[in-house]
């Protein structure tokens, strides 16, 4: 369905990836994993078009054009990581705003349903200001908004990011549900067992390259990555938390 | 006077003005478009006194500078507190105010303005001009006001926090740039021998704005060598001054699209530059300055 | 006699109001301050005189005109200026310049074709005046009221019913997200420079039937940056009352003090008004654009 090859990004004089290569399967879920700045965000920016890049991208067969709505267009669209709704609109007009892509064909209506379906939590907000929902409805507002056009792929950003524990699991849930109706996802989340689990095929980021890449189930249970990851299943009690290698500063 | 003298000394004039744009806009990074106010004060104060009082030009001059500094006060110390596009529209609101006020004021000539101001200004008095607002810009820029004045239009709030007072840098290159004006309005009225409200618009400000750009707003060469240039092509071309104007804009909206720094970018001539030896030494005073 | 003052500054205020809220739809969207606006006031009047003297078309038809040609002269300097400037990613100064100079070099174009003259439209727009009780209104005034009344309805159901206008909404609060969403930003800030454009030149037209057209209508711009500072920059409704506020100021100290000093007591007070609500009349603190 995607497939990156080759990709730099640099801000200026600092380097962020260092040709990555993903390829991301039709009808799967990838995820990336990485610590902070090891360039996940950078690297979903780059394929919607957010910051410019030098290497080949394809998507469906075709290069992938540059420039952000007209990849929405091609169904490719981008979750920004959640608080990045539009706080002055409602919640309706944010998923008003998600559709713009398909304003003129029918089936708004329907689009609205399903993602009400979805997220019943939405339809009782509609007409709220998005400003004032809470962390895990926002997230939820972030996806539906994106499903309003009918996205073949998802690029999604740190869904889980400040939320509660217990959020954390549904928001996930979530994107599982959205990938079984048959939309494509590429993953990135800070929660690194949980994407694991959900994901096909998962690869491992560290400074701006591809250190590591496999199965999502094959990643879970490879040492290296759970030590520097997971929080190391046995020195859990030491400083297992901190990753010992890939941090760098936030680009 | 002839021809060339008369150039010369509006060139001079025209530099003076352009350092101080320079100090407020380049240095500071506010936009001030009642420059030409500042010029206005020290233009009338001059002219006044040495009409009604008929005291010695170079008193007057000072006189003009020293009323100058305390507008600057009355207007910057609430205006600077807030946000930089209240700056802006204060002095907006200051050059349409004192406008008014010259306009209806008796003493001032109204919109006839005032006339009869003894002509006397010769090129060397602009020449002593320009070298010392160059020189006291120029040690401006380099002493410890000039850094924090640069630190607050590179990020006020982060000058900030590293205990700068920005608010006090503001007000000193805001005095600074106002009595620079000041000394150019007092060379004026001596020059012209005649001064009315509208000379001193807020149109007549963005030009002189526009022409510090011309030379690149972050370049104290560039302000000085833009503001000779662009004077010495509208003096040549001669035409009406409308044409003027539309050349004028036209030039510098091509340079903000081709070359947006400016002709000089940050780019400063000094006399160590032709000496590698101190040029070494003094290198950080020269490359301090970023965009 | 008072309240015949409160109408004629009413009338003027709206006009400010159309001009303010041209202003402030692109501050919204871009951040930044457009004096290019008030070449579009210029040209709103300037058209209108040219078209309905020389062409010797109606007057209402070459205003109508005149306004099409302002909105689309705003988004071609959009386009010609401050495009490149933000494909670049040049800091706000240069937007500051930019739209400073193309204002000044439309305001010299102006002066060198109208030859600096200060005219009028071939006839007066409309006669006559309205009276009620003791109060006379000339009916220019009420027209101008009505005009700018449906204008800020036509406007607010651009921006609140339409899909431009969704984008418009979405792309003033994080544009960045906006493009997320398959929304293309040189669209929607064309059309909302389309729009300043449009209301600028309405209010230019209006102005020069009620006044002169004179090529300084142009720095009519700056009482609309006044407005927007005054009614909460950011709000549109704050722009309307600043615009409304500051035709009140302006006719009742034209009417009672000195028409000359007026310009000196409108915008002494608007600061005054700022020093003690610095955040305008509409409320909240906007934070700045970067």
């Amino acid at each position: 369905m995607l497939k990156v090859e080759n990709m730099h990004v640099s801000y200026g004089a600092v380097k962020a990836l260092h040709g990555i290569s993903v390829d991301v399967p039709a009808g799967k879920i990838v995820a990336l994993v990485g610590a902070n700045g090891a360039g996940k965000t950078s690297l979903l920016s780059a394929i919607s078009g957010l910051v410019p890049y030098e290497g080949t991208v394809t998507y469906a067969g075709e290069p992938l054009p540059k420039r952000s709505h007209e990849i929405v267009a091609k169904g490719l669209v981008h979750v920004p990581e959640g608080r990045r709704i539009f706080a002055n609109l409602t919640v309706y007009e944010n998923l008003m705003a998600g559709a713009y892509t398909k304003w003129e064909k029918n089936g708004i209506q329907e689009n609205l349903d399903r993602v009400y379906q979805l997220f019943p939590r939405l339809k009782d907000r509609a007409s709220q200001y998005a400003g004032t929902l809470s962390g895990g409805e926002r997230q939820m507002l972030a996806i539906g908004r994106a499903l309003m056009s009918r996205p073949r792929m998802l690029l999604v950003d740190e869904p889980s990011l400040g939320l509660a524990p217990l959020l954390v699991s549904q928001v996930l849930d979530l994107i599982v549900q959205v990938n079984q109706q048959g939309v494509t996802i590429l993953l990135v989340d800070q929660n690194a067992r949980k994407s694991l689990q959900i994901a096909d095929y998962a690869y491992v980021l560290q400074q701006g390259r591809i250190v590591k890449e496999g199965p999502g189930q094959e990643l879970l249970n490879d040492e290296a990555v759970q030590i520097a990851y997971l929080g190391g299943r046995k020195k859990q009690s030491d400083n297992g938390a901190d990753p010992p290698t890939g941090r760098e500063d936030d680009c | 006077m002839s021809f060339y003298e008369s150039v010369f000394v509006n060139v001079g004039i025209m530099i003076i003005i352009a350092q101080g744009v320079y100090v407020i806009t380049g240095l500071t990074g506010l936009f001030s478009l009642g420059q030409s106010s500042f010029v206005a004060v020290g233009a009338y104060t001059a002219g006044f006194l040495a009409t009604r009082f008929e005291m010695h030009p170079l008193l007057c001059i000072l006189a003009g500078i020293v009323v100058s500094i305390l507008v600057s006060f009355i207007i910057g110390i609430p205006s600077l507190r807030l946000r930089h596009v209240y700056f802006s529209l204060a002095t907006i609101a200051y050059c349409y105010a004192l406008q008014a006020i010259l306009t209806v004021s008796e003493t001032f000539g109204g919109s006839i303005g005032l006339v009869g101001v003894p002509v006397v200004t010769r090129w060397w008095h602009v020449v002593l001009g320009v070298v010392a607002t160059v020189w006291i810009v120029r040690n401006f820029k380099l002493s410890r006001f000039g850094l924090a004045c640069l630190s607050v239009r590179t990020d006020e709030l982060a000058a900030r926090t590293y205990g700068i007072q920005t608010f006090v840098s503001k007000q000193i290159a805001f005095s600074l740039a106002s009595a620079i004006s000041g000394l150019a309005g007092g060379l004026l009225a001596f020059n012209l021998g005649y001064l009315s409200p509208d000379m001193f618009t807020v149109p007549v400000s963005s030009e002189y704005l526009i022409m510090v750009f011309f030379g690149g707003l972050y370049s104290q060469t560039g302000a000085v060598l833009g503001a000779a240039a662009l004077t010495v092509l509208m003096e040549l071309l001669r035409t009406t001054a409308a044409w003027r104007m539309i050349a004028y804009s036209t030039i510098i909206l091509i340079i903000i699209l081709v070359r947006p720094n400016g002709l000089f970018g940050t780019w400063e001539f000094s006399l160590d530059s032709l000496n590698p030896r101190r040029r070494a030494k003094h290198g950080l005073a020269k490359g301090g300055e970023g965009v | 006699m008072f309240v015949q003052q409160l109408v004629n500054g009413i009338s003027l205020g709206s006009m400010y109001a159309l001009l303010a809220v041209g202003f402030a739809i692109v501050y919204n969207i871009l951040g930044i301050v457009n004096f290019s606006h008030g070449a579009t006031i210029a040209l709103g009047a300037y058209c209108a005189y040219w078209l309905s003297t020389y062409l010797r078309l109606p007057l209402e038809l070459s205003m109508v005109l005149s306004v099409t040609i302002a909105g689309l002269v705003s988004a071609l300097i959009e386009r010609i200026t401050l495009h490149p400037l933000r494909r670049k990613g040049q800091p706000q100064i240069f937007f500051f310049i930019a739209s400073l100079t193309v204002f000044n070099l439309v305001t010299a174009i102006i002066i060198y074709v109208s030859k600096a003259n200060i005219t009028s439209y071939p006839r007066t727009l409309i006669y006559g005046s309205i009276r009620m009780a003791n109060v006379i209104v000339p009916k220019l005034d009420v027209l101008m009221l009505g005009i700018a009344v449906l204008s800020l309805l036509a406007l607010s159901a651009v921006l609140y019913k339409t899909k431009i206008g969704l984008a418009i909404r979405c792309c003033s609060y994080d544009s960045r997200a906006a493009q997320l969403m398959g929304i293309n930003p040189d669209l929607v800030i064309g059309t909302t420079f389309l729009l300043a454009g449009l209301l600028g030149g309405i209010g230019g037209a209006l102005l020069g039937a009620k006044y002169a057209v004179y090529p300084e209508l142009g720095d009519m711009v700056y009482r609309a940056f006044f407005a927007c500072m005054v009614g909460g920059l950011g709000s549109l409704t704050g722009a309307i009352f600043g615009g409304l506020l500051i035709g009140l100021i302006e006719t009742i100290s034209n009417a009672y003090i000195n028409a000359a000093i007026s310009p000196a007591i409108t915008f002494g007070l608007l600061v005054v008004i700022l020093l003690v609500r610095p955040q305008g009349i509409a409320g909240k603190l906007v934070e700045d654009k970067i």
